[in-house]
């Protein structure tokens, strides 16, 4: 089974638009990891061939608290881990 | 034939009424259809529609906000009519998103989608006719049933919902359709007035709320020759402000106003085509938004008149 060990950003708080997005990494342990990232409204790109790493930025359309959740799993399971980032005026 | 494609090519569109604000889903919705529909006879249509949004606006001004370089879809829809009675017609539409793409302005990425959209079902009821004064009235209910993908995924990201498919939402659409001819006249003017309202989406992922959804439309048809309509519509779109999480976004809804001519030819065997091109020519949009700049539409449909069936063999015999 996997673990994630921990969901991190650099940023909680971020303006909308493309200049200061927020990136955020997930660690975590098990082999054989495969990450996917959701969010209902807002936009992540992945920054690494692993995709641990994402950045989040936003339009003004969605101004407000968005939960961003990474879902690692392998062949032994699936485990998730959410983080809460603001997008602001 | 030349002059016929050109014709086609050149015109404008009526049946849909896509806009590309954000977050909006799902199919463009489309009017009514036409009026007149006899018992037992089907119509099979297929239409294809692209559309395209460059432009920023903060409520009804052009802004330079660029989060967006663009973003385009070409969808393809299949539309089934049949005449349950000389008054009663049943409709049904299935959507496909051949592609639907974002560009981004700050980062080299085409994020794209692809796939089944929503389905709709509905009912048109021939309520009034004057055949004095050549007016026709005819309410209609439509439902859409959010059949397609709706978890999309690019990479390891799952899309968000404004560039999935389908709108992930039921929605209902109720609307009227009014025609009015003239004597001895080639005119006619048809108005086309809708409400859709969409079933909160509530899932793990998402909780949100597309804001309702009003058309006005006034079209003026001229029939031009036995087998050429040449067409303008004004259409008058306004979407309330979407709900996500119970909170009102304000950067969402807005009013449109677009214009858009259409031109149908009719051919042999009761097969017709037709195109149109929609262009905003006002929009009014709640904060900023990415708004559409134009769209196109050709279409394709036959008419089939099918007999009813009679037994055949004597009941009497058995």
């Amino acid at each position: 089974m996997p673990v994630i060990d921990s969901l991190i950003t650099n940023s909680t708080r971020i303006t909308y638009g493309g200049d200061n997005p927020a990136i955020l990494k997930c660690f975590a342990t098990g082999g054989n990891l495969n990450y996917i990232w959701e969010v209902d409204l807002g936009d992540l790109f992945s920054l690494n061939d692993e995709g641990s790493e994402v950045q989040f930025t936003a339009s003004p359309c969605c101004i407000g608290e968005k939960i961003i959740t990474c879902n690692v799993s392998n062949d032994k399971g699936k485990v998730s881990e959410s983080i809460t980032i603001t997008i602001t005026l | 034939m030349t002059r016929l494609f050109l014709l086609t090519f050149i015109g404008l569109c009526f049946n849909f009424q896509a806009s590309a604000q954000c977050c909006s889903a799902g199919n463009p919705s489309s009017d009514g259809g036409a009026l007149g529909i006899t018992k037992n006879s089907l119509t099979i249509s297929t239409s294809f529609l692209h559309s395209y949004s460059d432009t920023y606006f903060e409520e009804n001004l052009k802004s330079d906000w660029d989060y967006l370089k663009n973003t385009h879809f070409n969808f393809g829809i299949l539309n089934l009519n049949y005449g349950l009675t000389d008054k009663l017609k049943l409709s049904t539409e299935f959507g496909y998103f051949i592609d639907k793409s974002i560009q981004y302005n700050f980062i080299d990425v085409n994020r794209k989608a692809n796939g089944l959209g929503d389905a709709v079902i509905g009912l048109q009821y021939h309520l009034y006719s004057n055949k004095k004064r050549i007016i026709n009235v005819a309410p209609i209910v439509k439902i859409s049933l959010p059949i397609g993908q709706f978890d999309q995924m690019d990479g390891n990201i799952i899309l968000p919902i404004d560039i999935q498919p389908s709108s992930g939402s039921y929605k209902l659409n109720t609307s009227v359709l009014v025609s009015k001819r003239f004597f001895e006249s080639k005119f006619s003017l048809i108005a086309f007035l809708s409400c859709e309202f969409s079933q909160r989406i509530n899932t793990e992922r998402t909780d949100y709320k597309y804001g309702n959804l009003y058309h006005a439309t006034l079209k003026i048809t001229h029939r031009s020759s036995e087998k050429l309509n040449t067409e303008l519509s004004l259409g008058l779109q306004h979407r309330n402000k979407a709900l996500n999480k119970g909170n009102v976004m304000d950067f969402t809804g807005g009013t449109y106003l677009k214009l858009q001519p259409e031109i149908s030819y009719r051919l042999k065997n009761n097969y017709s085509v037709n195109t149109s091109v929609g262009i905003p020519i006002y929009k009014n949009v709640n904060g900023i938004q990415l708004t559409n700049k134009y769209t196109i539409t050709f279409g394709v449909s036959k008419n089939f008149q099918l007999k009813t069936l009679k037994p055949q063999i004597d009941p009497k015999m058995l």
